[in-house]
């Protein structure tokens, strides 16, 4: 662990306790191959970076765009198989890149909240099937599916009808919650956010932000939200990460790296937010 | 207050109305304003609220085929509204220019940044190739590049996010606009970089005199450099105002909700509220007050037809029947 290039709070807010998530060493290169005309070139998206979260925490990532942020969610999930490093759920082994294990993305027990619901809802699948798709995979006979999707509406707000809806029936907020329903209808113990709010309207914000409290509270879910919005982590977050040029920089609680940030990227990052 | 030879953009009972195969869409209705000359004015909206089209009516990009226009929409004494297109074609770039959200998808990637810069000042002015030279320096450091010489040589693709803005606000200068139209031009944008824009944008103001009619989504944003605000909401211009008044003294009950939505640290647990409901989509909207149905203060008249402006004071009114001041 590079330790000088990383600033550690020494008091950070969680105590001892059990992880529910925990990623140490993670590395990825990006090989951009070459040409005729090009040179190969190496992208280094993610360097030694380590995080662990706890159930019931939110847990939030913060960085410019190409800081790393979504690459680091998109390995914790499975949709990108890390270099090197480590990650750990609870007592299971999800990654360990040395020993060449990558536990499938349908298999880790975490679910994804992705940022533009536009374009994350299949428009030619009724709600109750992009809900229940994870579900049929997972063997749960129809009855169990139905019963089960419309559960997860109800815990977002949404009612039983609107199984038999498609997604333009919703405005971007309902779709939002559509697609926090499907994060969580097989009841992960993680959950991942990447810009979950950032394409909705300012007055329809809120609404999601208080349904991934909500839920939180409810089934205690441990849930990772990477953002740009420093208002969005002071608001939801318990602990935060900050990225720059896929290095850890600073990590700690909320409050204190908002209120004292110590690494010049994170004080020239919260000096650039606009606040009322 | 101004007088109205200082006035560089007036829109006076403006509607708009998209033209669909026979049936008109009013997207934006009966919105009036003025932009005083060397004033920041922007024109808040979340997604729907007709912020975009009344941008492109100014710049009367949509053609008059495919967007209607009622009322009048004065840009340096031209009403656009009615103008021809060869005297509205006169009027961009030289009174009037604008820039985007995406530079990318509005710069030539084929094009250097000089040729591009050349083309512009070609349009409207004749200059020696020295005088276009100095005139292209003069813009690149404008816009605060350090090495001018060095990025006119280059194309948009070598080019980040932030500097193929500067290159867009240094195109868009190139004929020295009286007002210059800002579309969300930092919305892709990091914060920082965000920040150095508009940091841009408020010294050409100042130095330039040049108006800037910025639109945004983003209050917070828009409270740290604009003189006045305007606060649309599904096409209607519920508030109008000083900057401060408007973020600090809301008139408009909708003001005063989108203000309480922006999230900020939740002491003791306590979560704010937001608000209910969604945002009216264009094609449904109804007579009377749009954000009555979502509204604590709304009250049966509410929904009963258009409601009039209310002047709160000399430089604040809101079209609401219960303003909070």
């Amino acid at each position: 662990m590079s330790l000088s290039a990383e600033i550690v709070r020494s008091n950070q807010a969680h105590g001892a306790g059990p992880l529910a998530l925990e990623a140490s060493g993670l590395t990825k290169v990006f090989v951009h191959h070459g040409s005729l005309f090009r040179k190969e070139a190496r992208t280094i998206a993610l360097s030694d970076v380590s995080l662990d979260v706890k159930p019931s925490e939110i847990l939030a990532i913060v960085g410019e765009s190409g800081s790393g942020k979504t690459t680091l969610g998109r390995i914790v999930v499975g949709l990108e198989q890390a270099d090197t490093g480590r990650i750990r759920a609870g007592d299971t082994v999800l990654v360990d890149a040395e020993r060449r294990i990558h536990v499938p993305a349908a298999k880790r027990g975490i679910g994804m909240i992705f940022q533009d619901p536009n374009s994350s809802l299949n428009p030619r699948m009724k709600i109750s099937d992009i809900i229940g798709e994870g579900l049929r995979l997972a063997g749960f006979g129809r009855q169990e599916i139905r019963e089960r999707a419309a559960a997860a509406l109800s815990l977002v707000g949404l009612r039983k009808e609107d199984l038999e809806r498609y997604p333009h029936q919703f405005s971007g907020g309902q779709r939002q919650r559509i697609g926090i329903a499907r994060a969580i209808v097989l009841e992960p113990r993680i959950l991942i956010a990447d810009e979950a709010v950032s394409s909705l309207d300012v007055s329809v914000q809120m609404q999601v932000l208080n349904v991934i409290l909500d839920i939180r509270d409810k089934l205690g879910l441990a849930v990772i939200f990477i953002t740009h919005n420093i208002g969005v982590v002071d608001y939801l977050c318990d602990r935060v990460v900050v990225l720059s040029n896929g290095k850890v920089v600073e990590r700690g609680a909320t409050r204190e790296v908002i209120d004292t940030p110590q690494h010049p990227y994170t004080q020239r990052l919260l000096s650039a937010v606009t606040r009322l | 207050m101004s007088n109205s030879s200082d006035i560089v953009l007036e829109a006076k009972n403006l509607s708009l109305f998209l033209r669909l195969g026979g049936k008109d869409l009013k997207v934006v209705d009966n919105v009036s304003f003025r932009v005083a000359r060397g004033e920041f004015f922007a024109l808040v909206g979340e997604s729907g609220s007709g912020k975009t089209m009344i941008a492109r009516a100014i710049m009367r990009l949509i053609p008059p085929s495919r967007l209607r226009i009622e009322g009048s929409l004065t840009v340096a004494g031209v009403d656009v509204a009615q103008a021809k297109e060869d005297v509205v074609r006169r009027l961009r770039g030289k009174a009037m220019s604008m820039i985007f959200q995406e530079p990318m998808t509005s710069l030539n990637p084929i094009m250097t940044v000089e040729e591009q810069i050349a083309e512009a000042i070609s349009t409207h002015q004749n200059l020696s190739t020295a005088e276009r030279r100095a005139k292209i320096t003069q813009l690149l450091t404008d816009v605060r590049f350090a090495d001018p010489g060095k990025v006119a040589g280059q194309y948009p693709h070598e080019l980040s996010g932030g500097m193929r803005q500067r290159v867009m606000i240094a195109m868009a200068l190139a004929n020295d606009p009286a007002l210059l139209i800002a579309d969300e031009p930092t919305t892709a944008l990091d914060a920082t970089i965000q920040q150095s824009i508009l940091d841009i944008l408020r010294s050409l103001q100042e130095r330039k005199n040049v108006s800037v009619f910025f639109i945004s989504h983003d209050l917070a944003l828009v409270n740290r450099y604009a003189n006045r605000i305007g606060v649309l909401y599904g096409g209607v211009l519920m508030e109008d105002g000083a900057a401060d008044d408007v973020i600090r003294r809301p008139a408009h009950p909708y003001t005063d909700a989108l203000l309480s939505c922006m999230p900020r640290a939740r002491l003791f647990g306590q979560r704010q509220a937001g608000i209910e409901g969604n945002v009216p989509r264009v094609d449904n909207w109804f007579e009377g007050c749009r954000f009555a149905p979502r509204c604590a203060k709304s009250g049966e008249k509410c929904s009963l037809g258009p409601i009039g402006v209310a002047p709160i004071s000399q430089t604040q009114s809101a079209r609401c029947l219960y303003p909070l001041r």
